[in-house]
């Protein structure tokens, strides 16, 4: 009965497990230990993670988001820490480097639309990545599909 | 004085120096700078001091374009339309008057300096007791006036002034009344100018009343003042000696007719705070005799760079956003409309907490922020096919009716949009708002969404007869004695409302005027 109650998520999840302990070695070697629960640092800037996963969710419907924990994570990781951030860094510095970045991307035009609401690209991303992890939350998987290929994969050692 | 032109005997001749039409913001300021000199001034106005259904309809016409009133966007009695007038002033911007590369049929034959000595006077004129657009800190209030801090040189914070409004019809009418040396003939409508035979240089004005009764007037220098539109059509009427119309040798007349297309909901503003907002960017406000309001323009250096037209925008306080949905309190009687706004609003709050998180910040109770409405009037680009020609439907007089065929262009739409980007860079670069673009991208721009009533360019100005109707002192190409006031000899139209710079280009006229009645050339031939 417990098997049969396996949703496709969890089925999944255990495939790309195992193929994640295959390449522990080489994914280990690879990350960095401030990886590790990545995604929650980044959200956790968020005052409020339901709130801004919604645009994320919207962003996405509207087709423009991506679907994937780890490459978002990892996106946006890599422009806070241009910005002198890292995951114990004070909130404060942390707030701070995101403002830096989400003043750059207006400078730069880098804007996408929400529902014609013109947001940072960085800031959506972030909303785009609490979107998804509010779905693993709530165990909803409809983009589990996407997300456990071999990104997944290759993204389970960090999370 | 006032004379009842339906009271003038049939066949009268009535010989002045000055013969002004129309009885508008123009027609008045260039009669009041007459008063008490030694010069006969005739002003000529179609209605009298009330409105008139009858008079008014003699406006109605023909629409061949972008849908357009063309009897509700003005007034025909002694007045004009600034019996309806809002009162926003500010002058033209210095850029507004240059060749533009980036505008075809951009560039005025004057600059801002050749109007700077005038603003002052047409301020005066129009009440505003103050003359500064430009300085906040030159307010005298205790408040200091600080403009938002937007991000970057996009855009910029600038100030209208307000007229009460000025109802120049009621405010100036003692001084007409009073001045011994002006005659206004009211109920007085010109059906031609005529000219001398070689029509250069204009002999009479055929006038007649929708009485009957009719007149002429003889007069040495005639100023056109009868508005936007009706100047061109004037020109055109005027065809018994010059077959296409006066000034009309290279059909030039009537031809790039402008608006200021207005868009009641180009975007909306997502604000953390509205404290942040300083009164005068919401509303009228005073500040001692004055009455101002801070606006958003977009700066000269911007407008270059990327080869976009004007856009002014004013923007007022809409809702609060509040942390959790608030249903209306009589309830929603349709379920889906509820669903909406509940999915509106959570998106709104996700956006504050959002920016929130970042720029601003955290909220200190149960209030995100605030939503903001944007209004904006911008301009267009000049087109030689937005033109006023004659209809073949007649007026009571007998007159051909107006034709207009305003048109709109894709480019316009597209300069639009992408201002109101520039504002959500602005904004989102400041950090604590943030832009919905509601003005979408088009490829043609058929409809317009509303306008200001504000009709210019069917008789530009240009150094080259070729390309304009009238010369830098507004004197119509080949012809001696005839001038045009008003904001139909605007080339291009900057984004502010016309009236100010219309009564400055009328004070200067009448400057230009005076100098040549005083060397006694009122009517040399060219």
């Amino acid at each position: 009965m417990a098997d049969a109650n396996l949703s496709r998520r969890n089925v999944l999840i255990l495939a790309g497990a195992a193929v994640a302990a295959s390449a522990i070695p080489l994914a280990v070697s690879m990350s960095e230990p401030e990886q590790i629960g990545l995604e929650n640092s980044l959200t956790d800037l968020m005052a409020d993670r339901d709130a801004i996963a919604l645009i994320g969710r919207r962003w996405m419907e509207e087709g423009g988001g991506h679907s994937n924990v780890a490459a978002l994570s990892r996106r946006i990781a890599k422009k806070l820490r241009a910005e002198g951030w890292s995951p114990d860094a004070a909130p404060g510095e942390a707030r701070a480097a995101m403002a830096r970045i989400v003043r750059a991307d207006f400078a730069n035009d880098d804007m996408v639309l929400v529902d014609n609401w013109a947001l940072s690209r960085s800031c959506v991303e972030l909303c785009a990545l609490a979107a998804l992890m509010t779905e693993d939350d709530a165990g909803e998987g409809a983009r589990d599909g996407a997300r456990d290929g071999a990104e997944g994969a290759a993204a389970a050692p960090h999370g | 004085m006032f004379v009842d032109g339906r009271q003038v005997p049939d066949g009268t001749e009535i010989e002045t120096d000055l013969a002004i039409i129309g009885g508008g913001a123009a027609g008045i300021t260039i009669a009041r700078e007459f008063a008490s000199t030694g010069v006969r001034v005739a002003l000529i106005e179609s209605g009298g001091f009330e409105f008139d259904a009858d008079t008014q309809a003699l406006y109605e016409g023909e629409i061949g374009g972008v849908d357009y009133t063309l009897d509700g966007s003005r007034l025909r009695y002694f007045g004009g339309s600034t019996n309806h007038w809002g009162g926003w002033c500010r002058p033209l911007e210095r850029q507004d008057f240059e060749k533009r590369d980036w505008v075809p049929h951009s560039g005025w034959p004057i600059t801002r300096d050749d109007l700077d000595p005038y603003y002052p006077r047409a301020a005066e004129i129009c009440q505003l007791h103050s003359t500064n657009f430009d300085d906040p800190q030159g307010w005298p209030t205790d408040t200091p006036v600080e403009p938002l801090p937007l991000a970057g040189d996009e855009v910029m914070t600038r100030f209208f002034i307000y007229s009460p409004p000025t109802r120049f019809g009621e405010v100036y009418r003692p001084d007409i009344e009073k001045a011994e040396n002006v005659s206004c003939y009211l109920h007085s409508n010109v059906l031609e100018i005529v000219p001398t035979e070689n029509a250069a240089e204009v002999d009479r004005l055929r006038v007649a009343t929708l009485q009957g009764n009719s007149f002429t007037v003889k007069p040495k220098t005639v100023v056109l003042a009868t508005g936007g539109i009706e100047n061109a059509r004037m020109l055109l009427l005027s065809n018994s000696v010059a077959t296409a119309g006066l000034g009309n040798q290279n059909d030039m007349v009537g031809r790039y007719f402008m608006e200021h297309p207005h868009i009641p909901y180009p975007a909306d503003i997502l604000i953390t705070d509205e404290k942040l907002v300083p009164a005068f960017y919401r509303t009228y406000t005073p500040v001692e005799k004055a009455v101002m309001r801070g606006c958003f323009m977009f700066s000269p250096q911007y407008l270059e760079r990327t080869g976009r037209l004007g856009t002014v925008m004013t923007f007022y306080p809409r809702e609060e956003v509040k942390t959790a949905y608030t249903p209306p309190k009589d309830g929603d009687a349709d379920p889906d409309k509820t669903a909406e706004k509940r999915a509106a609003h959570e998106l709104d709050a996700g956006i504050l907490q959002a920016i929130r998180s970042s720029t601003a910040l955290p909220a200190k109770n149960d209030t995100l922020g605030w939503r903001f409405g944007i209004g904006c009037a911008s301009e267009q680009q000049p087109n030689p096919d937005s033109r006023i020609t004659l209809s073949e439907e007649k007026d009571a007089l007998g007159l051909n009716r107006t034709k207009l065929t305003w048109r709109l262009q894709g480019s316009d739409a597209t300069s639009l949009h992408q201002n109101v980007r520039a504002l959500a860079r602005a904004w989102g670069g400041w950090g604590e708002g943030r832009i919905r673009i509601l003005f979408p991208e088009r490829e043609e721009w058929t409809e317009a969404e509303g306008w200001g009533n504000h009709h210019m360019g069917s008789t530009r100005m240009a150094a080259d007869a070729r390309q304009g109707v009238c010369d830098a002192d507004c004197r119509v190409h080949g012809i001696s004695n005839l001038y045009i006031a008003g904001s139909s000899v605007y080339p291009t139209t900057g984004t502010v409302n016309p009236t100010l710079t219309l009564v400055a280009l009328a004070v200067r006229m009448a400057d230009h005027l005076k100098t040549r009645f005083a060397n006694g050339m009122p009517g040399e031939t060219l």
